[in-house]
């Protein structure tokens, strides 16, 4: 795991718009993520979040909290993946900034190092304002989206996580996407 | 949407999605009863859907990131992450279920643009490595889709270092990694053959085994050169799949990449191997960078590479060593494969290799192609051929590749059959090599072999042997075999007319070469006939093309020029210099230029420029290619003729000689040019007075061209006719008439007006003394076809208009002879110039007659005429000067002044038995009119006494 000062560079690079570093940001975390929503998974579920036993303080660092207090893993993983979401979007605004004239020569020097990944524009400004309005309206969906889009976990470490039905969760996401489709549309 | 419509709708929406479609359907049917407003609603947030299953599909960021040991993957489990590349991730794994104890490389494709993309891309791969089994290739053995949907390729795990890292670790010492390096053109080869290029060819994709082997890792962004789909191609901006640093030029560019861009990558890694160092080390290491080194940098030579180290510092002894060993051969296989253009690189991986291996054996590598004379040096040294020269067996070889390189050119799925051609060609040169003593004519078996074996193996290959046949027609014409060239060339017609898929080059140089040997055998306009209908088509090809458009457009210019189209030629000569300048160093190629367009300047009378013209033209050659070259014996051919119209016979002399001398070097003494070379010295010879010489050379050429001939070809009547004229010389009319009836002989059933038209007036020029009526005939016949091929005004009408007029003279004609002569000679003075031989004998020859019609003012010119300066350096003119002393001293004889004419032509006589030891028609003349002046003065003194 990165130390601390790595991940905070990489944090500070990553929103202000270096896809690289977000990347590998985003990759540490998500490494973290998945193995516990494996473990969770396989079965080695149960009790309260062992903070000290999985998670670093750099990791604290970069979910924002100094002390892992989570009434259980639900509410973990929301917070990780609302964090998560907090650094795309800001990435994504500030390429739009550059994009928009800030700074021209910056832009031209990084093009967007895609390398397997989704573009971050101002799609995703647009996504996180319709994703917004969603969880004012139905805050259920909006989490799932977040755990899903944002966190990448999928819709079968979700149903584990929140303990539901996977077919729940699928019927979640699906309506969840249409009022983002809507809303998007709207705009 | 709000929040209140959402209230509405959500639950109507859980309930839809319980359903299954049909029943679905049946409840949005009710709904739409209910309430029409609120059913339309939820059916168009509904079909928001349509076509966005992509919409959120994939996470905001990779989840592949998330991979970690222990974790399973298919049936393999993860070990560790032994890399990361553009396309994914690679991990050492093994089976899970413990079936084997196996290690795999476990190849996992990070999710790419679009999901079908991905599963394209990874579908391909695994065509790609099940077409490949090589021992230096790293296998496929397993292949699938997780659960998750994640896909993977399970490979053979290598263990081992980058052959870069590999050889250094353990100082390798450089044959060794020549050694190590031809096992990766194998392997690479074998994918080629396969029709799959690899393109990301790099020391990391190239690792060596403790046990010191070579394996071929990543064919992840390998292509199928048989077709495929488009998509795959745009992995849009920023996303590059190769490695910079190994990339070759038309990588970057975005443009089609081929085999020959494997030789390019190769050529860098070769580059690592034997200099220690990469090849380009621009300042900054951005991308952008990068790429302007590998489009515009220069590459340092890899000897002096090695020279200054890796750290730029001094050479220590180690390093100087290595520069030694590398520099020369390595060095320019290393910057051939490595040349900018793909089609200067090697064409093939195999053709890399080979001349690797030529290095290895101390043979001449193909890395310098435009030596001719490094290869000859090589030949001679390493082979006790009797092969009259040296540079024919580089022709063959240079022909046979020179071939295969505007292949390079062409739909890189004939890269395989490029290959093969050249193979085929090479191996029948090395085959032959083997063979102890070989004669020239040995040369010629071979090639006969080569077109046997051509047809048996490439049966089913029709476009091979076409080519096959074009190359072997080519060495035929270098070695002047023009009858089994035309023979080859008609059979590679036959294939070129029947197949659709001919490429364009072959389909012109067909053409080209078809109609180059009808003009060699003398038929230039059954050249033009082949070869103008299709100029257009060479138009149209000549950006694609040039150099085949340009050398279809030369040989059409000569057909012409043959038949006396200069416009049509200079003007094909200019464009062919103009696609010639534009290609990049055909420096051969515009020495034909300069010598067709100076042979142009020739024919139209303008010697000073022609002459400089060919001077011009030695000078490239020399300087790009030496001296010993087939066109130097042209070249100094033209000087030597052109001189000699000049009047300015030792130079003649010496260049004829000098073309001799470079002709009987490269294309040995039976070679069509060296025997017209021969000829034209003969001639220069017997200008001079040296007949004995002059025949000699004549009697050599003229058997030499018997024995290849036979006796009725077109070549062999110049040969009679000049045989015919020495003979006159020498007195032996017999002899001098029958040469000259055998030229004409050949010279009608060649059907070539004009070369009649010379036999004709050369036969009659033998008979103007003893049978002049038919002398006229002849002459009135020549001068049909010359007006008819001419024009009337041309100076080939007058000169024959000189001759015909004498000859009527002579038969008593005398006005009309005279008139004739007269209205003939200001066309003679206009293209000669009043200072020429020619213009002054037949301003003499009127003159004379003139003057013995009575014309007391022609007599005096014959006077003035006798009276130039005996020592000019032009034998015609002096020629000319001593016949008109010998008419005045005539003159003088008939007219009343025997003593004075006998005493004129006795001192000439004198000196013509000085200057013409060997006699001669003149002195035969001389000694006619000192008679018939003896005759006179008796007579006189007879009548006085």
């Amino acid at each position: 795991m990165a130390d601390t000062a790595e991940i905070t560079v990489l944090l500070d690079a990553a929103r202000d718009g270096d896809r690289g570093a977000l990347d590998r940001v985003l990759a540490t975390l998500y490494q973290e993520l998945h193995t516990m929503a494996r473990r969770q998974l396989a079965g080695q579920h149960g009790h309260t979040l062992d903070a000290t036993a999985l998670v670093h303080e750099a990791y604290l660092k970069l979910i924002g909290r100094r002390e892992a207090q989570f009434d259980d893993r639900a509410h973990f993983f929301a917070y990780a993946a609302s964090a998560m979401r907090s650094v795309v979007v800001d990435y994504a605004r500030q390429r739009l900034a550059q994009k928009r004239g800030g700074d021209l020569h910056r832009v031209t020097d990084l093009p967007e190092d895609l390398e397997g990944g989704v573009r971050l524009d101002e799609e995703t400004l647009g996504l996180d304002t319709a994703l917004t309005r969603l969880a004012a309206v139905d805050q259920k969906l909006a989490q799932v989206v977040e755990l899903r889009y944002f966190a990448g976990l999928s819709e079968l470490e979700i149903a584990a996580l929140l303990k539901r039905s996977e077919r729940s969760i699928r019927r979640d996401w699906q309506k969840a996407r249409l009022f983002l489709l809507a809303s998007l549309k709207d705009a | 949407m709000d929040a209140e419509r959402w209230q509405r709708l959500s639950p109507l929406l859980d309930a839809l999605f319980e359903l299954d479609p049909p029943a679905r359907e049946r409840r949005l049917a009710e709904l739409r009863d209910e309430d029409a407003e609120l059913a339309a609603e939820l059916e168009a947030l509904v079909a928001l859907e349509a076509g966005q299953e992509d919409f959120l599909s994939k996470p905001a960021v990779s989840p592949l990131a998330g991979l970690l040991p222990g974790q399973e993957i298919g049936p393999y489990r993860l070990d560790r992450q032994i890399g990361e590349g553009g396309m994914g991730q690679v991990w050492r794994a093994s089976r899970a279920d413990g079936l084997y104890e196996r290690r795999v490389a476990l190849k996992l494709l990070r999710p790419g643009l679009a999901d079908t993309n991905l599963r394209l891309h990874f579908t391909r791969e695994r065509q790609i490595l099940a077409r490949l089994a090589h021992p230096n290739i790293a296998r496929l053995l397993d292949a699938g889709v997780t659960g998750d949907g994640q896909p993977y390729l399970a490979l053979e795990y290598v263990d081992g270092r980058p052959i870069t890292d590999y050889c250094r670790e353990h100082e390798v010492p450089v044959d060794a990694r020549l050694r190590m390096f031809a096992q990766v053109c194998e392997a690479v080869s074998h994918a080629h053959a396969n029709l799959i290029v690899h393109r990301d060819l790099k020391p990391s994709n190239i690792l060596v085994t403790p046990a010191g082997d070579v394996r071929l890792l990543d064919f992840g962004i390998a292509k199928l050169l048989d077709g495929e789909p488009a998509a795959l191609e745009h992995t849009g901006t920023g996303v590059r799949a190769f490695t910079l640093h190994y990339a070759a030029p038309e990588q970057i560019r975005g443009e089609p990449v081929s085999t020959m861009t494997d030789v390019y990558s190769l050529g860098v890694v070769l580059y690592e191997l034997l200099a220690g160092c990469k090849p380009y080390r621009p300042e900054r290491t951005s991308d952008a960078a990068w790429e302007e080194a590998i489009l515009t940098g220069d590459v340092p030579r890899p000897s002096q590479a090695a020279l200054h180290g890796t750290d730029g510092g001094d050479a220590g002894p180690s390093s100087r060593k290595r520069a030694r060993a590398i520099s020369g051969d390595l060095d320019n296989i290393v910057l051939k494969a490595m040349a900018r253009r793909p089609e200067q690189r090697y064409p093939s991986v195999e053709a890399m290799s080979l001349d690797l291996r030529r290095h290895a054996a101390g043979r001449p590598v193909l890395a310098r192609p435009q030596s001719v004379g490094y290869r000859m040096r090589k030949f001679v040294h390493r082979h006790r051929w009797a092969v009259a020269s040296g540079s024919l067996v580089g022709m063959v070889v240079a022909v046979a590749l020179a071939s295969v390189a505007w292949q390079a050119r062409e739909a890189v799925a004939e890269a395989s059959r490029a290959q093969a051609m050249q193979d085929f060609m090479v191996g029948l040169f090395e085959s032959a090599r083997g063979s102890g003593e070989a004669g020239p004519l040995d040369l010629r078996d071979l090639l006969d072999t080569a077109v046997e074996r051509g047809n048996r193996q490439l049966a089913r290959q029709p476009r091979a042997r076409a080519e096959l046949l074009g190359v072997i027609a080519r060495v035929r014409i270098g070695l002047g075999d023009y009858d089994q060239a035309a023979q080859l060339l008609e059979r590679q017609a036959l294939i070129v007319d029947a197949l659709d898929d001919i490429p364009d080059g072959l389909r012109l140089e067909s053409l080209t070469q078809r109609g180059r040997v009808y003009r060699l055998r003398g038929q230039p306009q059954a050249c033009i006939d082949l070869m103008a209908p299709a100029l257009r088509f060479a138009r149209g090809e000549q950006s694609q093309l040039p150099a085949q458009a340009a050398e279809f457009k030369s040989q059409l210019g000569r057909c012409y020029r043959a038949t006396g189209a200069r416009q049509q030629a200079r003007q094909l000569f200019e464009r062919s210099l103009v696609l010639r300048n534009g290609a990049d160093g055909d420096a051969l190629g515009e020495v034909e230029n300069r010598m067709d367009l100076a042979g142009l300047e020739a024919d139209a009378g303008r010697l000073q420029v022609a002459l400089k013209g060919f001077e011009d033209a030695r000078a490239q050659l020399t300087r790009e290619v030496g001296d010993r070259h087939g066109l130097m014996v042209e070249i100094r051919h033209n000087l030597g003729r052109l001189h000699r119209a000049l009047g300015q016979m030792d130079a003649a002399e010496r260049e004829v000689r000098g073309a001799l001398a470079v002709a009987l070097a490269v294309d040995g003494p039976a070679h069509p040019s060296t025997l017209a070379v021969r000829r034209e010295l003969a001639s220069i010879l017997m200008q001079r007075g040296q007949l004995a010489a002059a025949r000699i050379e004549l009697e050599e050429t003229h058997r030499r061209l018997l024995a290849r001939l036979g006796p009725h070809h077109v070549d062999l009547a110049g040969s009679h006719a000049q045989l015919a004229n020495l003979a006159h010389e020498q007195d032996n009319t017999a002899a001098a008439l029958a040469a000259s009836r055998q030229a004409l002989a050949i010279a009608r059933t060649s059907g070539d007006p004009l070369r009649i038209a010379d036999a004709e007036t050369s036969l009659a020029t033998l008979l103007a003394d003893d049978r002049p009526a038919q002398a006229r005939e002849l002459l009135l016949q020549a001068r049909a076809r010359r007006v008819r091929a001419l024009g009337d005004a041309d100076a080939k009408v007058a000169a024959v208009d000189m001759r015909l007029g004498a000859v009527e003279f002579d038969l008593g004609l005398q006005d009309a002879g005279l008139a004739r002569m007269r209205s003939a000679l200001p066309a003679l003075n206009e293209a000669h110039g009043p200072a020429h031989a020619k213009t002054r004998r037949a301003m003499l020859a009127l003159a004379w007659r003139a003057a013995l019609a009575g014309d007391a003012e022609a007599a005096t010119t014959v006077a003035a005429m006798a009276q130039s300066p005996a020592t000019v350096a032009d034998d015609d003119l002096r020629r000319v000067t001593w016949r008109a002393r010998a008419y005045d001293g005539d003159l003088a004889c008939r007219n009343g002044r025997p003593d004075a004419g006998a005493r004129v032509l006795a001192v000439l006589a004198r000196e013509l038995e000085q200057a013409q030891p060997e006699g001669g028609v003149l002195r035969r003349d001389v000694d006619a009119m000192q008679r018939a002046c003896d005759a006179q003065a008796s007579r006189v003194a007879g009548g006085q006494g």
